[in-house]
């Protein structure tokens, strides 16, 4: 079970920061769409945040190792989030390390997830799972670093269901060392180039699919 | 610190009540007030009811989950122990 579950409407301004966490599950896990949600400075034995509805907010500085459930950080849902996940530490994850998936069509956009270091995801399984999995969705990835344990399949998995995710400066560590490789890129427009833009110079504007 | 024992839940009604150095073995504490603090205390099952809001929850031992059931805005949950498998829920 979850330590702290977050259930209902009209949940704003919840901020769940500095314990001290033993959780089968996650620490936070919300069916709500929470607005401004701070998770931040948690030390977790567990998984750090299951959501399905999520609208705007910080999952930062968390350090969590040896997590039973499918994602350290599983966000399941088809809306913009407005989340940042940073400067996460997750250590030995058994399913991803963060895991973007659709609930039913789409997925989570506007997911910024930076400058986590994700050490060996994947333990419960046999190369099925990676450091950071966007299945569905779209998100900016920069300055994480990732490593292979002895079971992770991928450092950086986009999937087909994944539409102008962007991922630039990450470290991701010796490709021989994942079951299958460092990175794997089925989704669309998937940018891991910065644009040198003459205008705009190495920063984005809009995807290349987007009217 | 208090021992409460038995079954059921105590709810707490009064807008900015204080709970403090309290542990609650077997029974739950229902927050049923905006305002209210709770510190230093051993908690089974926290439930924090739909509209009650600015809840501070500092400093516990939470051996069950802490359920917020709606609109609970400014809810603090800090520098607890939490432990949800290991009492209620």
């Amino acid at each position: 079970m979850s330590a702290v579950v977050i259930q209902g409407t009209g949940q704003a301004g919840i901020v769940v920061t500095g314990n001290q966490v033993n959780t089968a599950e996650w620490a936070v896990e919300t069916e709500a769409a929470v607005q401004n949600l701070v998770v931040s400075g948690n030390e977790i034995l567990g998984a750090i945040l299951y959501a399905s509805a999520f609208v705007n907010g910080v999952v930062s500085g968390n350090t969590c190792r040896n997590s039973s459930v499918e994602s350290a950080v599983f966000l399941e849902m088809d809306a913009t989030c407005n989340l940042g996940i940073r400067s996460n530490l997750i250590n030995a994850a058994a399913g991803h390390g963060i895991y973007l998936t659709a609930e039913s069509d789409g997925g989570p956009t506007g997911v910024e997830i930076s400058d986590n270091t994700i050490l060996g995801a994947g333990t419960g399984g046999s190369f099925t799972f990676d450091d950071i999995f966007i299945e569905d969705g779209q998100a900016f990835l920069q300055g994480n670093r990732l490593r292979a344990g002895f079971l992770t399949r991928y450092g950086l998995n986009i999937g087909a269901g994944s539409d102008c995710t962007i991922a630039v400066g990450n470290d991701l560590g010796d490709p021989g060392d994942y079951g299958s490789d460092a990175l794997n890129d089925a989704g669309a427009s998937t940018q891991l180039n910065y644009p040198a833009d003459p205008t705009y110079g190495d920063n984005f504007t809009t995807c290349p699919t987007s009217p | 610190m208090a021992l409460i024992t038995g079954t059921g839940e105590i709810v707490i009604e009064g807008i900015e009540s204080k709970v403090y150095d309290l542990e609650f073995d077997g029974v739950g504490l229902v927050i049923n007030a905006s305002a209210v603090d709770v510190e230093n205390c051993i908690l089974d099952d926290v439930t924090i009811t739909s509209g009650s809001q600015r809840t501070n929850i500092r400093g516990n031992r939470v051996n069950a989950p802490i359920v917020l059931q709606s609109n609970n805005d400014h809810t603090l949950i800090v520098g607890n122990y939490l432990n949800p498998a290991s009492g209620g829920g």
